[in-house]
């Protein structure tokens, strides 16, 4: 025994041999203080420990990444060399499906747009241009004529000839036959298509040669010659529709194989995807077109917006874009930050911020309530205090650009005394200001306005209006809901007591038929149009019709602007912003050009360029003039 | 032993058969259905389409009948298709399931091995410098929020140093080891950190209370090195309880992860499942979610024999 070792006692007899391990009472003992006590350092043992287990966690990491598969779902790519100008973008959502007619998502028509064209589209202008056809048909340069139905009704016909040189990314042309197959997939009821409207306008393409082809429509409507389906590789695709229709959407090419070159016909084509992370696009060496500036572009799906800007800041990302990506006041916030590190964009677009009043509530049903909270919010304060301005007030449903806009309407201006005046001869009185009005039974002018719990720039807009509508003495409250209960259950229900916030997307010129008509209010419980306030004015009604078929451009904005009159005076909703695109975009990046409405940008990426490089660059595109640009 | 084990593994398909029929309905009776959400995404989408849509995804039909026959399909292999990703949801499932193991597992090694030597440090001195400064960094690890830490480290290291990748699982071309583990770094200290103070503040607890039984004074007495009192008798006790809460996290596989996840843009189970809830991806919710009932009763199946080898007192014949 050394020399401080505790002493050792024995017992005289051993145990007995039938006590087992744990209960069998040692031999000998050494009487220690419990090891809490212990003044004796563990120091070596526990080094020995984290030493051991240390290496046995590298090489179990080792092993564990071995079999990790980062590459989900991704199909092999040509990995670039070092030299290639690749240009990285962020989104901040994911396509659920590649193909073009299955689901409606913003993200896919985004990515959809650097290596697919539609035969036509709304351009930056908001004009509609030829992408794939060589000239746009129209009545007047006799590519579009009315014809005789054989029920008697009148229906047009529109010729199309795509331009010369248009191919698959595999080489295979395209051609009228895709066209006419694609329209063949949009108007099955089972393929899983998801709006079917214009599939079931078009009575029949018809075939002319292999780049024209004759669109039938059954009625003459205002957009006629935008009624062309987007278009589908017939060499790639019939098998799986002709196989089984209802297996379509599962079964189709571009969902089972969305890295075949077959399936991209723009500057671009799709070489990788890793689904929910990433797409990468290469050059497509068929594009007939002006040659993009970029051999690579790599998209990147983020859904943080934290995280997405964290990558803007590391560089791992050289842009986010507009469309699906930082909302304003996050853009704002970045800008605020680093001012001349990025080009900032800001680009009001068609998406319609709103409060919806629920027409049937007696108290909102009344129009005077409804005038008197429209003089009573002061809306430039929201658009210029809470969004720098970058998002306008909107006068009524119609966007500033669009050719059907007028502003010969009746205003709202922030006017207490008007508000109050309203109020007061609807029936709703206070003794004193600020105190909340009453009517004749005593019962208190209390509003509930509801939004989609979570997105911070509507409660925002609902806590300026609660204190705005306060000063007019009507006591708002807010009652929020988590989005998927808010839209599948209160507003589709018309469960709401008094006003729902919320956004409308439309496209250029688009008739408003889904949200004003009468015919479009939906019946409890049941599946119906989206006119959930219960608008029914039958003017309305009879210029929504009318609107449809007129041809003459400025008969159909004649219509247009005492459709927006009545709009404006009836009130069915409060108009509040035009919700805006934010780009954060590299200085050195020029031609990006926002457009507003429902075509992304990217439609047009051949357009962009790098400042300064090799003569391929468009130095003075509509990015170089952008605010904070350091160019 | 091993009728034990049949036997719970029997207990297990019950309870997930139950478990099916529960988060069907829960996900079905939620407000909305796929096609209230593409209304939404689409406003020119009419009557018609929405009766023909919910036709062909099978929404009209009452929710006993739509269980029955994702059940019986079930039963034959079929588990469906994801609607969010246009695939079959065992392609979707296969693939993040690996990966989150993956990212949890390397967390879950390296919050061992920080959390078993610190755990039995800090018992072995309690209220020493040393054990106060184990529970200071125990405390802070389980109150910082993690989407708030996993920023930081993103500014940190990526931004700032530019040491490691903000986000990914890979660079595109990549794809090697290497790239992958300098991918997987962050979002494993950023679940590591998450993690290990918890853990420590089990194997400490759970070290002092061994450390004061008599069997300790015992083979203290006995003469046995510190290193074999304190390994093979102190810390085997030990992990009696930590073992039951590590089986119990392994829920964490759902939920856990999801906010690195999606910090991280690591493409992993918990994503996967919270946008397949909130997107009424039925089919993927549903497997995303059994998965994770039966990767915990598993869990708590091991731990329940890794008892008996822990103690061997416990046995289950």
């Amino acid at each position: 025994m050394k020399r401080g070792d505790p002493p050792l006692y024995c017992a005289a007899k051993p145990a007995p041999a039938h006590l087992n391990r744990l209960t069998r009472p040692p031999s000998c003992v050494r009487l220690v203080r419990p090891a809490y006590q212990s003044e004796a350092r563990e120091g070596p043992v526990i080094r020995r420990l984290l030493s051991r287990t240390l290496s046995c966690l590298a090489a179990l990491g080792l092993l564990a990444l071995a079999a990790c598969d980062t590459g989900t779902g991704e199909t092999s790519a040509k990995a670039g060399d070092g030299a290639a100008r690749t240009l990285t973008i962020a989104i901040s959502q994911f396509p659920s499906t590649w193909h073009p007619m299955l689901d409606a998502m913003l993200a896919k028509s985004y990515l959809h747009g650097l290596s697919r064209r539609p035969v036509v589209a709304y351009g930056p202008d908001w004009e509609l241009r030829c992408m794939l056809c060589t000239e746009l048909p129209t009545l007047e340069n006799g590519l579009a004529e009315r014809e005789q139905l054989p029920n008697g009704d009148t229906g047009i016909a529109v010729t199309y000839t795509l331009k010369e040189g248009l191919s698959w990314a595999d080489g295979e042309p395209v051609t009228s036959a895709d066209v006419r197959h694609s329209w063949q997939v949009g108007k099955h009821p089972k393929t899983g298509v998801v709006s079917q409207q214009i599939y079931e306008r078009i009575r029949d393409i018809e075939i002319v040669d292999q780049r024209t082809f004759t669109v039938h429509i059954d009625r003459v409507t205002y957009d006629y010659n935008a009624t062309v389906p987007p278009i589908l590789p017939r060499h790639r695709d019939r098998a799986a529709f002709e196989q089984d229709p209802a297996q379509y959407r599962h079964q189709n090419a571009f969902d089972r194989d969305p890295t075949d070159p077959g399936l991209y016909m723009g500057p671009y084509k799709m070489v990788s995807v890793q689904r929910g992370v990433r797409a990468v696009y290469e050059r497509n060496p068929h594009w007939p077109g002006k040659k993009p500036a970029f051999d690579r572009i790599i998209v990147r799906a983020i859904q943080n917006t934290a995280a997405m800007e964290a990558n803007l800041l590391s560089g791992t990302v050289d842009m986010i874009a507009g469309e699906t990506g930082l909302s304003i006041d996050q853009a704002l916030a970045l800008e605020t930050r680093h001012p001349e590190r990025f080009q900032y964009l800001y680009q009001p677009g068609l998406v319609y911020e709103h409060i919806e009043f629920n027409l049937q509530n007696p108290i909102v049903g009344d129009r005077r309530v409804r005038r008197a909270l429209a003089y009573g919010a002061n809306r430039r304060a929201i658009s210029e205090q809470l969004f720098d301005g970058k998002q306008p007030v909107a006068l009524h449903n119609v966007n500033p650009r669009d050719p059907a806009f007028t502003d010969e309407v009746k205003h709202y201006p922030y006017d207490l005394a008007r508000a109050r005046k309203l109020l007061g001869a609807a029936g709703w009185t206070n003794q004193e200001p600020g105190q909340t009005r009453t009517n004749a039974q005593g019962e208190p002018l209390r509003l509930t306005i509801m939004t989609t719990a979570g997105n911070r720039t509507r409660e925002l807009v609902q806590q300026v209006l609660q204190s705005d509508w306060r000063r007019i003495g009507v006591d708002l409250q807010i009652v929020n809901e988590p989005p998927r209960v808010f839209f599948g259950q209160t507003v589709s229900g018309r469960a709401w007591e008094h006003m729902a916030m919320f956004a409308w997307l439309s496209s250029p010129g688009s008739v408003p038929r889904s949200t004003l008509h009468s015919e479009q209010i939906p019946e409890k419980g049941e599946v119906g149009g989206q006119n959930y306030k219960g608008y029914a004015n039958p003017r309305v009604d009879e210029l929504i019709d009318k609107m449809e078929r007129e041809l003459n451009d400025r008969k159909r904005v004649q219509l247009w602007h005492e459709l927006l009159k009545i709009y404006a005076r009836d009130l069915p909703a409060l108009p509040l912003y035009w919700r805006a695109q934010a780009f954060v975009l590299p200085p050195w990046l020029t031609g990006v050009e926002p457009t507003g409405h429902q075509y992304p940008t990217t439609l047009w990426v051949e357009d962009w360029g790098i400042r300064g490089a090799d003569g391929d660059a468009r130095a003075d595109g509509p990015a170089a003039d952008a605010s904070g640009g350091d160019g | 032993m091993l009728s034990y084990i049949v036997q719970r593994l029997v207990q297990t398909a019950v309870v997930l058969f139950v478990m099916s029929f529960i988060i069907y309905a829960m996900i079905g009776l939620m407000p909305g259905d796929p096609i209230d959400l593409m209304v939404q995404a689409d406003p020119d989408l009419t009557a018609e389409d929405q009766q023909r849509l919910k036709q062909l995804y099978g929404l009209d039909q009452p929710l006993t009948t739509r269980y029955w026959n994702w059940l019986t399909a079930a039963l034959q292999g079929d588990f469906g298709y994801s609607r969010l990703f246009a695939q079959p949801v065992l392609d979707v499932l296969w693939p993040r399931l690996g990966n989150t193991i993956v990212l949890i597992g390397c967390a879950f090694l390296l919050s061992l091995a920080i959390a078993l030597p610190a755990g039995i440090a800090a018992a072995t001195r309690p209220r020493s410098l040393l054990d106060n400064a184990v529970n200071l960094g125990a405390f802070a690890g389980i109150s910082v929020p993690p989407f708030w830490l996993a920023i930081l480290l993103i500014i940190l290291f990526a931004v700032t140093l530019e040491w490691f990748p903000a986000s990914g699982m890979t660079d595109p071309g990549e794809g090697g080891l290497l790239d992958q583990l300098h991918h997987l770094v962050l979002p494993v200290v950023a679940l590591t950190m998450a993690r290990v103070g918890g853990i420590i503040r089990y194997v400490r607890a759970a070290m002092m209370e061994a450390l004061r039984q008599d069997y300790i004074r015992t083979a203290r007495a006995k003469g046995l090195s510190r290193r074999r009192v304190l390994v093979s008798h102190a810390l085997r006790n030990a992990m009696i309880p930590v073992v039951t809460i590590l089986a119990l996290d392994m829920g964490m596989l759902v939920s856990g992860a999801l906010i690195t996840e999606t910090i991280f843009g690591w493409l992993g189970m918990g994503k996967t499942v919270y946008d397949a809830v909130l997107g009424n991806d039925y089919n993927l919710a549903l497997l995303g979610l059994l998965f994770a009932t039966a990767l915990t009763l598993l869990a708590n199946l091991l731990a329940d024999l890794a008892y008996a080898w822990l103690d061997p007192r416990i046995t289950y014949d």
